[in-house]
């Protein structure tokens, strides 16, 4: 109340100030923006000495207003809530975002709309943090370029059309093991199906066979044993002498298990 | 809201895949403002609003459901605009044989903006 009567009082003082000026001095404008906060030198407005004393009331007059308006507006009072409310302008501004999402308790809503109604620096936050949000969702904000969403879309289509043929189609992985398997399955078909002995490449191994013994043979002693081989057998050492077949078993030599075996021996005559 | 896109969900992960493009519809533009916002480039944001669109599609199954499907996207568009922001970055690059500026101090051209 007595806050509200000094104002009054001071404001008389301004409004009197003001009609005693010649026109063209007082700018209201300039009164606002000039006032820099110096308790020194409360007002400045160069270049009009005779007016002195009539400039110095209106910036007194301005000065104070405008520390009473402070007061009302935030500092003030930010006390006063913290008293009556226990809530601090700190306390709001973490709160906004959940205040705007209505996304806060019902007791502490209460809290921060009675804020508000005191805080005129929060209800300001609060109105600025609004208007960044209604132009974020503004459709004509951050718009994207034409012909996005047919281009998203498109992209979008061509990735899932992708996958639907993956789907069908066999993947490379899977069609490289099944090349694989076939690779692997065709020589060990033939090496199991076939009549012919699986060799493998340089080594001809002779093994027994059923076609009989003629001719030559290779005849070989290792260690006093006297064998006759077919002469590529591979367990033919040394410099071997070629007999007849009938001649080297008159020799004393036997067959030698592995070329040999139980292949039968043509004897001539 | 969130009942419908979490049925959308279920049934995209069900193997309908068409209906991707409903559950994205809403956030097309939330997402590439989000993108732009970080890149400053609407070729950029384009090309990366997309990739996070498709990101989102082949990742769909990591979803949790713990938070709303628009956060969770919006997520998925930040890293990506980190990830094209990194990598333009690395693409910039200095003349060594310039003349530095002002008196011959040398500023960082990352730290000047600070």
């Amino acid at each position: 109340m007595a806050t509200a009567h000094i104002s009054q009082k001071i404001s008389q003082s301004f409004d009197f100030a003001r009609r005693a000026l010649p026109a063209g001095i007082y700018s209201p404008r300039r009164e606002r923006t000039e006032y820099r906060g110096d308790r020194q030198h409360p007002g400045n407005f160069a270049g009009s000495s005779e007016v002195a004393p009539a400039t110095r009331a209106i910036n007194v007059a301005g000065y104070v207003v405008a520390r009473i308006a402070k007061r009302r507006s935030c500092g003030f009072s930010v006390q006063r809530g913290m008293e009556a409310m226990g809530i601090t302008c700190e306390e709001v501004w973490r709160d906004i975002s959940d205040y705007i999402d209505d996304e806060l308790a019902p007791k502490q809503r209460v809290a921060l709309d009675e804020h508000f109604a005191e805080c005129r620096h929060c209800t300001a936050v609060l109105e600025g943090t609004c208007n960044v949000i209604r132009l974020y969702r503004d459709e004509r904000t951050l718009a994207p370029p034409e012909g996005f969403r047919d281009r998203l879309e498109g992209r979008i289509n061509q990735q899932l059309n992708q996958e639907s043929e993956e789907k069908t189609r066999p993947s490379r992985r899977a069609v490289l093991a099944w090349a694989l398997s076939v690779a692997a399955a065709v020589p060990l078909g033939f090496a199991l199906f076939s009549r012919k002995p699986f060799t493998l490449p340089g080594f001809h191994h002779q093994g027994p066979v059923d076609s009989p013994v003629t001719g030559l043979v290779a005849v070989s002693e290792d260690n006093g044993d006297k064998f006759f081989h077919i002469p590529s057998c591979h367990y033919l050492h040394g410099k071997p002498k070629f007999l007849p077949v009938e001649e080297a078993i008159r020799e004393g030599y036997s067959p030698c298990a592995v070329c040999i075996g139980k292949r039968k021996i043509e004897k001539k005559g | 809201m969130r009942a419908a896109e979490q049925v959308l969900i279920s049934r995209i992960l069900a193997g309908e895949k068409d209906l991707f493009l409903e559950l994205i519809r809403p956030y097309q533009r939330t997402v590439y403002a989000t993108v732009i916002s970080m890149l400053g480039s609407k070729e950029d944001a384009e090309d990366v609003t997309q990739d996070a669109l498709l990101k989102a599609l082949a990742r769909l199954h990591q979803f949790r459901r713990e938070s709303a499907f628009g956060t969770w996207l919006i997520q998925i568009a930040i890293n990506e605009a980190r990830m094209r922001r990194r990598k333009l970055r690395h693409g910039i690059m200095f003349s060594l044989t310039s003349e530095p500026d002002g008196d011959g101090a040398y500023i960082p051209k990352d730290f000047a903006k600070l």
